[in-house]
């Protein structure tokens, strides 16, 4: 009897591939032998359009990459810019933007935990992370008006100041926050069918890690403890404390214990940030209509930034005129997911779907 | 640095039951859904919904037929006498006014923050029930209107 | 003369009700002679069986939406009818009335009669369900020596529906639910059967009504304890429920065996689903915690409440738990099972034969 390997394609539509991913597996038996991930029922050209408007413009393609977690995008975007253009931002847009950032954090892995709950078979966490999560997003339609994509930060500041009435509502949700982020974890942490079913899978070794390019909580989970607002603070993050997770194990319930422990590092720098909030200016006044300015910019520059899902950055070129000349996206899905083939080898179906949700790709961000 | 250790099988069944009584508690408390025809949604004065025009303030720059990103709106000729405060103002000599296909638009606020009157916004508005598509492309007239006054005038 | 056949039909289905067997003009022992009356009554008492397993499975499907509906913090439907009672039939004439696809490669014979062989168990299954005595008035359809035998012949018969289905539709996911299917069956049928005939023993017959009857000082959970959780885990795993539910797993396998069903076939594998998670209740009430033994009330209500106790219990286990891997999932039932099972059989092997009088 000579084994035969099958091949089967996960296609596109299906009901647990976070989006548009096809995977063709061969599989023998029930084991993965060989797993190749295909790309690109995504692309929506945001970077080519980018480069056909002028700089305050193609912030609304940022929004679009990562929908779960606008505001880090538009944050990587408006970094870059400024650093390129030389603009001085005050003090205060710089809190309201950590503050944005860190909430949006939250959400994005909200957005995680239910939708894995949903990979594993539980039907009941989703629908209690969407609860969460709305609470959340009201949060968001106070200060900027809109729940998904933003359009907020602006090149030298923020677009319009946090009310009192959003500051109210910060400190409500707070103040139960992590209660309730414990007792959904509790339903999956000590459950016996949950360990049994994420230990020891999906294992990535530091080897695999570097050389592949991974980073954020899997690079968290493998045992390399690397933070981009540790290692390069940003805004103002050596002014808080917080810390970071780090575990050795390198699988799929490691990767779990990271996010849910920054979850709730998040909550606890929203609530530092509030407190130490100064008055001030919002917005760059130079640059306040800044449509009407025509800003010309030269060189290139690259910030990197921490986005729920890796180190996330964009590398702008400017040639002296009021268009950029090239805008290229570094997505950490994509480095990301470029590690399922070894991922997968040597484990069963079921495995792959556990796999491939605690890898957390969103794919606007990997199609672009 | 997370110290939490991974549960073996004996607190792993104790975590499947406990995990159960979480779920089971759940049931007794009140429910989060509205039902939305009867009871309204709350949103902030922010929020932003459809694309509103105060025509007596708006001077056809054509800024924000440039700025926008997938072609929503377009200029229009459209004929309309100002007060004599606002035509001094706020002239409009070429007598061209946006006008608005609202089942495209992104909301996207690029038109409010490049407009340098002030004249579009966008507000809080976010129920709109047509019968035909092309009823969607609001005239500069019908921009300046609320949904509820709109309603019953569908033209053919 | 028909009429003659149907007043005597119907007499014979009253006498019957009321526990007197009259049958007239027999030759050793089979009615020859009115026959036809002895076969409209029997048609009769399975269109009722029938009508009440599509009621049951109508309520225990609204329980359920409404009860995952309450769990997650939503109102489930409540829109159809009132409180959404009529949701379940708004959804069949929605079925009903989808086109109906066959694949062009698939094996057509094998394809149509799948989902009827996974249904009909369920209606058998429930004529053999003792539903008491009221007073002097019979409510059990069939009352012969074997009817736990009668059960579990068919309740194997059911997967093996699951199989022709997957097998027959041309399609890879198909084909992996089937044999997750045919895996599952195979590991958590023989605990199953095991701990049935430890109860069998204790009991001293095969019959269902004598199970109950054997029960009359206490029920048969308290010394098979090991039995009852044995029996528990195989019935949630025969199914195919929730944590369980392999064959067709929801986020895996698109829909496992049912993945080429649409329409009214579809709607037939669902509504035999939740008839086996009734069915599964009732028996669970009738071997381990007796039937229609109760203090007050009138039997039947007893098996009900118990039935319906039960039908909660699955419930709640489907909503809360994920699913476990194919590998775990044999490993839980000839590993660990099947030893359990096998001590069970023993206790009550040899409570059967140290301690008379009780049972």
């Amino acid at each position: 009897m000579e084994e035969k390997v099958i091949e089967v394609n996960f296609g596109p539509q299906h009901p647990s591939t976070h989006g548009v991913l096809r995977i063709k597996v061969k599989l023998d038996g029930e084991i993965i032998v060989d797993a190749q991930p295909i790309i690109g029922y995504l692309h929506r050209n945001a970077e080519k359009l980018s480069e056909m408007g002028t700089y305050p413009k193609a912030l609304i393609y940022m929004d679009r990459l990562d929908y779960v977690a606008a505001m880090n995008m538009e944050l990587g975007y408006v970094l870059a810019v400024e650093n390129l253009m030389d603009v001085q931002v005050p003090e205060r847009a710089q809190w309201i933007r950590m503050l944005v950032v860190e909430l949006n954090r939250i959400a994005s892995h909200l957005v995680w935990l239910g939708t894995h709950g949903l990979d594993m078979g539980m039907l009941t966490p989703f629908f209690y992370c969407w609860r969460e999560r709305e609470r959340i997003l009201r949060i968001f339609d106070e200060i900027t008006g809109s729940r998904l994509l933003y359009n907020y930060m602006s090149i030298g500041g923020v677009y319009s100041d946090v009310t009192p009435k959003a500051l109210e509502m910060i400190k409500e949700w707070e103040s139960d926050f992590v209660d309730k982020l414990n007792e959904i974890g509790s339903i999956f942490q000590k459950s016996y069918i949950y360990v049994a079913r994420t230990k020891g899978v999906g294992k990535l070794s530091r080897d695999d890690i570097i050389s592949y390019g991974v980073t954020g909580p899997m690079q968290r989970a493998s045992g390399m403890k690397r933070d981009v607002r540790k290692d390069t603070p940003y805004l103002f993050y050596d002014r808080v404390n917080f810390e970071v997770p780090v575990r050795e194990e390198g699988d799929v319930y490691a990767r779990f214990l990271v996010r849910m422990e920054e979850m709730r590092q998040s909550a606890k720098i929203v609530s530092q940030v509030i407190e130490k909030m100064p008055e001030g200016e919002f917005y760059n006044k130079k640059y306040s209509k800044p449509m009407l300015v025509r800003l010309k910019a030269n060189g290139e520059s690259y910030v990197p930034t921490e986005s729920p899902k890796g180190e996330f950055g964009i590398y702008i070129i400017g040639d002296g005129s009021s268009i950029p000349y090239r805008v290229r996206i570094r997505s950490p899905s994509f480095a990301n997911l470029s590690s399922v083939p070894t991922m997968l080898k040597g484990y069963k179906i079921a495995d792959l779907t556990a796999s491939i949700s605690s890898i957390d790709p969103v794919f606007g961000e990997v199609d672009r | 640095m997370t110290e939490e250790r991974v549960p073996g099988p004996l607190t792993g069944i104790a975590g499947v039951a406990k995990g159960m009584w979480t779920i089971f508690k759940e049931g007794f408390k009140p429910k989060v859904t509205k039902q939305v025809p009867e009871e309204k949604l709350s949103y902030s004065e922010r929020t932003t919904g459809r694309v509103f025009l105060n025509v007596d303030t708006c001077i056809g720059c054509t800024l924000c037929e440039q700025i926008c990103p997938n072609g929503t709106i377009r200029m229009v000729d459209f004929h309309y006498e100002k007060s004599q405060e606002f035509d001094k103002k706020y002239p409009n000599r070429r007598e061209i006014y946006p006008s608005v296909d609202v089942s495209i638009c992104t909301h996207c606020n690029l038109c409010e923050e490049i407009c340098p009157t002030g004249a579009i916004t966008l507000e809080a508005e976010v129920e709109e029930v047509h019968f035909r598509r092309k009823n969607t492309r609001y005239t500069p007239e019908q921009l300046g209107k609320k949904e509820v006054e709109l309603w019953g005038e569908e033209r053919e | 003369m028909t009429l003659f056949f149907f007043l005597m039909s119907i007499l014979y289905g009253i006498l019957k009700f009321l526990h007197i067997n009259f049958v007239p003009f027999t030759y050793a022992g089979y009615p020859i002679g009115l026959w036809i009356a002895y076969l409209i009554v029997a048609v009769v008492e399975v269109l009722l069986v029938f009508i009440i397993a599509m009621i049951v499975v109508v309520i225990l499907v609204y329980v359920f939406r409404k009860y995952m509906a309450d769990v997650q913090n939503r109102i489930g439907p409540n829109r159809v009818g009132k409180w959404g009672t009529l949701q379940l039939i708004a959804d069949v004439f929605k079925l009903i009335q989808k086109q109906d696809i066959t694949p062009k490669t698939a094996d057509r014979i094998a394809f149509r009669v799948a989902p009827y062989i996974v249904f009909t168990p369920v209606v058998l299954g429930f004529m053999v369900i003792p539903f008491g005595n009221v007073s002097i008035l019979n409510l059990m359809v069939v009352n012969f020596n074997y009817t736990i035998l009668f059960l579990v012949a068919f309740m194997t018969v059911a997967p093996v529906g699951e199989i022709i289905g997957g097998l027959s539709s041309h399609n890879k996911f198909s084909l992996y639910g089937a044999l997750r299917s045919a895996a599952q069956d195979m590991a958590y049928e023989v605990p199953m059967l095991i701990s049935l005939i430890s109860v069998v023993i204790l009991a001293g017959s095969y019959s269902a009504v004598d199970i109950v009857r054997a029960q009359h000082l206490i029920p048969f959970v308290i010394p098979e304890i090991l039995g009852f959780i044995v029996f528990f885990l195989a019935m949630i795993a025969r199914q195919s429920i929730p944590p369980f539910d392999l064959p067709e797993s929801g986020s895996e396998l698109v829909s496992g065996f049912s993945t080429e069903y649409s329409g009214m076939r579809y709607g037939i594998f669902y509504m035999a689903n939740f008839g086996f998670m009734a069915l599964a209740s009732f028996v669970i009430a009738v071997m381990y915690f007796g039937g229609w033994e109760g203090p007050v009330f009138p039997g039947t209500v007893w098996l009900i409440i118990k039935g319906a106790i039960f039908m909660i219990i699955f419930l709640l286990v489907w909503v809360s738990l994920g699913r476990v891997r194919v590998d775990q999932l044999l490993n839980l039932g000839w590993k660990y099972l099947l030893p359990i099972s096998i001590v069970n059989l023993l206790i009550s092997s040899a409570l059967a034969i140290y301690v008379t009088g009780v049972f």
